[in-house]
């Protein structure tokens, strides 16, 4: 192969972020005429709109761990649970499985997440060349696995939608699960914005 | 540079943007993946505009509900309650916590819904290839909402409450809960099996 240009880019062409189609280029400001949006050989800002949704949910996932996220009052006992309180009760009550699945949801993935997409955009911006099959895969993977880590809001809805008139147990709502929240929309709209083509931009020959 | 009818085949990988002859590397009815980034670029797993449509209309059936009918069923001391998703979102919005009830809302009862009326627009238009204007609009929409529908994880949610709380109460599945698995895998069926590929080749020719 050499050392011809590979990518699209790099031949003439732009492919559409939103329906894939080929276009040759032409001009400075173009709309795809198949599903009539601006394209751009790169998704503008990507690498900054990345690192600045990244930080925030990185910034925003230390208060979401530390303060409470909901309070039980059940029977006459009040419990007030953050995320990992939660996990080692389930551990208590003999559910060690599910405080599993739990731990890797809440705790695991995000904080995984995190890491692996800053390592992805650190490698993108320092212009590395190797290993960028591994760095497309941990895309993938946080990609897929971020929307996942919702859970801990879900169960939180669903003891508030159950126990909703209070007659014989009532769930309090804390802080920290709005936090968490955010931690995960945060993050999910940081994977969205990075360009995955631009991994692969320093690479110029494969054998 | 390259001849033209050597262009009309061509294709850029979407993940690495590597430019491929799609004379060569994609093959109908096999796996094809990207040589340089190995993203699948064509699966031979896909559904057709009809069955697609039908996996659908079996979502939208089943949609209501699942949204309306109790989930759960919860008795404690004699007291039994009901939980289903509209019910969920209207307690949370009467304690105050909209924020988290604009989240279950949104990816449970709007993006589910508004997905489905819009790929049964589009899916309808082209079977029936009417010139329809807002058909890339509405397809570009149900690809961007795809990211936001949670319902997998919520059936995972139901589950870890339920072990939560099944020590203190007696749990009993209602009928919404059923009506939501239909829900879950007609939507997840017809999510991973629609032929986007054909679709957007569809709308290019019927227009706009
Ligand atoms: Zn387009």
């Amino acid at each position: 192969m050499g050392n011809r240009p590979l990518s699209a880019l790099q031949q003439g062409y732009l492919c559409c972020r939103s329906c894939h189609k080929l276009i040759p280029k032409a001009g400075q400001v173009m709309r795809c005429p198949r599903c009539r949006r601006k394209v751009y050989p790169r998704v503008p800002y990507s690498l900054a709109q990345s690192w600045a949704l990244l930080l925030s949910g990185f910034f925003l996932y230390i208060p979401a761990n530390v303060l409470p996220i909901m309070t039980l009052y059940k029977g006459g006992t009040i419990r007030t649970d953050t995320i990992m309180s939660g996990i080692i009760n389930l551990m208590h009550i003999g559910m060690t499985p599910i405080a599993i699945i739990v731990f890797i949801a809440s705790i695991l993935v995000p904080l995984l997440k995190m890491l692996a997409l800053a390592m992805i955009l650190l490698a993108v911006q320092c212009k590395r060349q190797c290993n960028v099959c591994l760095r497309t895969k941990m895309y993938r993977v946080v990609e897929f696995v971020g929307r996942w880590s919702m859970l801990d809001i879900f169960v939180i809805s669903i003891l508030v939608g159950i126990v909703k008139f209070g007659r014989v147990a009532s769930v309090d709502v804390e802080p920290a699960a709005w936090l968490f929240a955010c931690v995960v929309i945060l993050t999910m709209l940081a994977a969205m914005r990075f360009d995955s083509r631009l991994i692969w931009d320093e690479i110029n020959e494969y054998e | 540079m390259l001849n033209t009818d050597k262009a009309a085949h061509l294709e850029a990988c979407p993940e690495c943007d590597l430019l491929i002859d799609a004379s060569e590397q994609v093959r109908e009815g096999y796996v094809s993946q990207c040589p340089r980034c190995l993203g699948v670029l064509e699966h031979p797993l896909r559904l057709s505009i009809k069955h697609n449509f039908i996996c659908v209309l079996t979502g939208l059936v089943f949609y209501f509900p699942a949204i309306f009918l109790p989930i759960l069923k919860f008795t404690m001391l004699g007291n039994t309650e009901a939980m289903s998703i509209v019910g969920c979102v209207l307690a949370l919005f009467a304690t105050t916590n909209y924020g988290i009830a604009g989240i279950v809302f949104f990816t449970l009862v709007l993006v589910p819904l508004v997905k489905m009326m819009l790929i049964i627009f589009v899916t309808t238009r082209l079977y029936y290839s009417v010139k329809t204007p807002f058909l890339a609009v509405s397809f570009r929409w149900y690809n961007s909402l795809s990211h936001w529908g949670m319902l997998d994880i919520f059936l995972l949610g139901v589950l870890v409450a339920a072990i939560k709380l099944a020590n203190d109460a007696e749990l009993e599945p209602g009928l919404g809960l059923y009506a939501f698995i239909i829900l879950l895998l007609s939507s997840a069926l017809q999510t991973q099996l629609l032929n986007k590929k054909l679709l957007w080749k569809l709308i290019e020719r019927h227009g706009q």
